[in-house]
């Protein structure tokens, strides 16, 4: 009798745990929060905050005023040598490749720098100038308040943290912001092919 | 990421199997019925701790401080608790099989961390990622060399499981010093006192009550209650 209660309760547990596995992991998809980044964003785009940004200029100007555009987002720190520097060579071979609908005003490449203490107007400037960024097309931003870092990384699901050499290790990837300033999908660093096709399959009717 | 998987969950773990014996005993007798070899309550242990072994949750319970306190309680309650109510009345097989499959988990994760070029978690670095997945195979070759010397030396202590927890016996391996005549149990005693294993103390206890002088009347005679067709313990097994 008791050999048979507790197979009942075995094949339950059973049943229950597998269930609740599946749905921890998006259906056994994805077992890291990066992936589950992703997946949620493309089941449910992510509404982004009105955040207050300042440019390579000293222009002021917030998240919202990017509507009406498609926006391809990263995030850097100027001072990185390795990620950020992959994603600049990533967003510099976009911003050619995508030349034609930034030029018609259909696209925006903005980076976000994660470290606003370090990166000054000028520090934004020079880390387009070191990828050739030539602007308009391609803006780097620096949030204007400590809440305004906040938000923005929460809304867009980045984490970093401080590695032992004095600078940051965080998720790298390139964003892509619809005209109603919703995070519709999110790509790997060096997937700039495949962001290119999504792009203009989205920008043709 | 290394102190969080080698450190604090496995402390967790133990601060739930040191509540097991503050439970008041009538909640193990009432869940025994539906846990027969503790087969129930390892699933539940193993299913817990397969969640906090994804790497999402290992993440989710940095970033999010509800997720922090659901780790805090279900790994003592849902992992530890269970696995030291169940562990005694965990069989041979069982309790190999588990040990085995801890350690292919050690080895499994361990390799996965080490080699894994990507991030697993967005809160940790690639450098304690790959710390802990070489701190992982160390513990897992370890795990594995002290098995492998408590199989080989014969050593492997199978328990004595508490009365009544054992379907009959068909074996004298499986008596328990409650089925032993007086005299038998007192030699079982001494003998697991000297720290013999269950089967060395049961050999001992049998050929100390063989020994035993002409029996009184008040006292019947040591013969064991050993069921009809029972086999003696042969000297071919003592060397075990």
């Amino acid at each position: 009798m008791s050999a048979l209660r507790t197979a009942v309760l075995s094949v339950a547990l059973l049943v229950a745990g597998g269930e609740g596995i599946a749905i921890a992991t998006d259906g056994f998809r994805a077992f890291t929060t990066e992936t589950a980044r992703r997946l949620a964003v493309r089941r449910r785009p992510v509404g982004l905050p009105a955040v207050p940004l300042e440019n390579q200029s000293g222009v002021a100007f917030t998240v919202d005023d990017l509507r009406g555009r498609w926006v391809l987002v990263d995030f850097i720190y100027t001072r990185c040598l390795t990620m950020c520097a992959v994603l600049g060579g990533d967003f510099s071979q976009l911003e050619r490749q995508l030349a034609e609908p930034i030029a018609r005003g259909r696209l925006q490449l903005l980076s976000v720098s994660f470290d606003p203490a370090h990166d000054a107007p000028a520090d934004l400037a020079s880390y387009l100038t070191r990828f050739r960024g030539h602007g308009p097309g391609w803006e780097a931003a620096r949030p204007v308040a400590e809440e305004g870092l906040k938000q923005i990384t929460t809304a867009f699901g980045i984490t970093v943290i401080p590695d032992q050499l004095g600078g940051y290790t965080h998720n790298a990837a390139i964003h892509l912001v619809d005209p109603a300033g919703r995070l519709v999908d999110i790509y790997d660093v060096g997937q700039v092919e495949l962001v290119t096709r999504s792009v203009l399959d989205r920008l043709t009717p | 990421m290394t102190a969080q998987m080698l450190v604090q969950i496995p402390l967790l773990i133990g601060a739930g199997c040191l509540l097991a014996p503050v439970v008041p005993t009538r909640v193990p007798a009432r869940i025994h019925a539906w846990n027969q070899g503790g087969v129930a309550g390892l699933i539940l242990a193993t299913l817990v701790a397969t969640f906090w072994m994804l790497p999402r949750s290992l993440d989710a319970s940095i970033s999010h401080p509800l997720m922090a306190a659901a780790k805090h309680l279900s790994v003592p309650l849902l992992i530890g608790l269970p696995f030291a109510l169940s562990w005694p009345k965990m069989g041979f097989v069982v309790r190999g099989v588990l040990l085995a499959e801890v350690v292919a988990t050690f080895f499994r994760l361990g390799w996965l961390y080490w080699v894994s070029p990507i991030r697993l978690c967005n809160n940790y670095g690639l450098d304690d990622q790959r710390r802990l997945g070489a701190y992982m195979l160390v513990l897992g070759g370890g795990l594995l060399a002290w098995l492998g010397w408590k199989l080989l030396m014969g050593r492997f202590d199978s328990g004595a499981p508490s009365p009544g927890s054992l379907p009959p016996a068909t074996d004298h391996w499986e008596w328990t010093p409650a089925e032993l005549s007086p005299e038998a149990a007192s030699a079982y005693e001494d003998a697991r006192l000297r720290g013999l294993c269950h089967e060395g103390a049961l050999e001992a206890a049998l050929g100390a009550a063989q020994r035993l002088p002409i029996p009184t009347a008040s006292h019947p005679p040591p013969a064991l209650s050993r069921p009809a067709g029972a086999r003696v313990p042969s000297a071919s097994r003592s060397g075990k």
